[in-house]
């Protein structure tokens, strides 16, 4: 049955239609991503024409997006700045022996089974993504980061940071940017740079909430947690819960961000102030979650969830138009009284008078 | 010469960090100003495109190296995303960040 749905779907629409689609500008959406599985798949069908029926369908189960499909495939620099690198663990395999790699392919597994188990969600762009992470990327290198098909983890300098791969929330937080990008697409400036980076902040944290099996209430909502070393006065790089507090160290500075939308940051640095100003969505996501109580992926994360896959959420979304989003979805989802929590936690951040 | 740099954007802002820093050559040792001029001249930072390469698309967390020269009236700037492909220019942001670090 799977199998004829995929002969129609390839028969109905040529390849190179499936091409253009899958190279159009409206690309980061999960149709596109769809688009360019079907193409994929249509490769593959016209080049094993001539496998026996059983290998075919276990092809077509493995591209159709309906099958969770989590294929994890790590890479190392080998501390050079070329990536991907060099295949060092690939999905089933026995764990490497190195710290980065093996935390690099569990952190992985771990989002990997939160989207699938929480949110119905296979992989990054619902149809079954290879999840692709390439650690000891460069020398000393203070960074992570999502490049648009694949996640890029340091080691960090020994000095003020350590590797990025041991904290959970920051590989989540990665792959999470790669769930933006498949769904509303969130233009990387300003506003809906904040809110792309608040969504990965938000869903990165739910991933180590639920591996730890965490309660919003018990989880310490920060980002980065356990990165720098202990020279560092400071305990992550960002706090969900109370904006500003993370660090305050003589070599790194203070944390800047705001809690509130009073103390909204205006600049033309880091894209409009992405890292700074996604405090404020992301404590009205704190506050909500913790109000509601109980996991904080069973509602609240449902509800932000459902509101990324919106079209309504457009590209250059501000934050009043994703809290009225919230909030209506909070109705239509749970009710009036996850909806008043909702309005009351944009309130608290300012979003909404 | 004064030569400012910058590291722009990454997975988080840290203010001393992410400040530009700016040397003035003209008030350094003999030896450290040839190392820095011969470094300038060596990535072509005055003749080279502003924005020598552009982070890839829909990337997040990228960090860009913004280098910006200036003597008497002239000035010039250069952003370049990384990987910085780019050997010399790489070599000159290795010197000044490692410098500024110290
Ligand atoms: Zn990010």
């Amino acid at each position: 049955m799977m199998l004829k749905k995929v002969h129609s779907l390839c028969g109905i629409i040529p390849p190179y239609m499936l091409e253009s689609i899958s190279k159009a500008e409206l690309a980061n959406t999960e149709g596109r991503a769809a688009a360019r599985r079907t193409l994929a798949l249509t490769t593959v069908l016209q080049t094993k024409r001539r496998m026996d029926g059983a290998r075919i369908s276990r092809v077509m189960a493995v591209k159709d997006g309906s099958i969770p499909h989590k294929n994890r495939r790590i890479y190392t620099c080998n501390n050079s700045e070329s990536y991907p690198g060099t295949l060092v663990r690939s999905e089933e395999s026995d764990p490497n022996g190195d710290t980065a790699i093996d935390e690099c392919y569990e952190g992985f597994g771990a989002t990997f089974d939160f989207y699938k188990k929480i949110l119905g969600r296979n992989s990054l762009d619902n149809t079954g993504m290879d999840l692709i992470g390439s650690v000891h990327y460069g020398k000393s290198y203070n960074n992570a980061f999502w490049n648009g098909s694949q996640m890029i983890f340091g080691d960090g300098d020994g000095i003020y940071f350590s590797r990025f791969t041991q904290a959970l929330e920051v590989i989540g937080h990665e792959l999470a940017h790669g769930v933006t990008s498949y769904t509303a697409g969130l233009e990387y400036q300003g506003q809906s740079g904040a809110l792309n980076e608040s969504m990965s902040d938000v869903f990165g944290s739910m991933v180590k909430q639920h591996h730890l099996r965490q309660k919003a209430t018990d989880a310490d909502w920060l980002i980065g947690k356990g990165i720098f070393t202990n020279q560092v006065q400071g305990v992550a790089f960002r706090s969900m819960k109370a904006p500003g507090t993370a660090y305050n160290d003589p070599h790194l500075g203070k944390d800047p961000q705001p809690a509130h939308m009073k103390e909204f940051i205006h600049t033309t640095e880091d894209n409009g102030g992405v890292h700074k100003n996604c405090s404020i969505p992301n404590r009205a996501f704190y506050l909500l979650a913790t109000a509601l109580g109980g996991y904080s992926w069973e509602k609240a994360g449902r509800i932000w969830y459902a509101v990324l896959r919106q079209p309504e959420l457009v590209k250059n979304a501000d934050f009043v138009l994703f809290a009225k989003l919230t909030c209506e979805m909070a109705l239509k989802m749970y009710g009036e009284t996850v909806r008043d929590a909702a309005l009351a936690a944009w309130k608290a951040v300012g979003v909404i008078n | 010469m004064i030569v400012t740099v910058q590291v722009d954007g990454g997975f988080a802002f840290f203010p001393k960090l992410n400040a530009a820093k700016t040397v003035d050559t003209e008030t350094l040792p003999t030896e450290e100003k040839k190392r820095i001029e011969t470094l300038v001249k060596e990535a072509r930072v005055w003749d080279i495109s502003e924005v020598l390469s552009e982070p890839p698309r829909h990337p997040a967390d990228v960090q860009t190296f913004v280098v910006t020269v200036r003597d008497g009236d002239r000035v010039h700037q250069v952003r370049a995303a990384e990987p910085v492909t780019d050997a010399a220019l790489a070599s000159l942001l290795d010197f000044l960040l490692k410098r500024s670090d110290e």
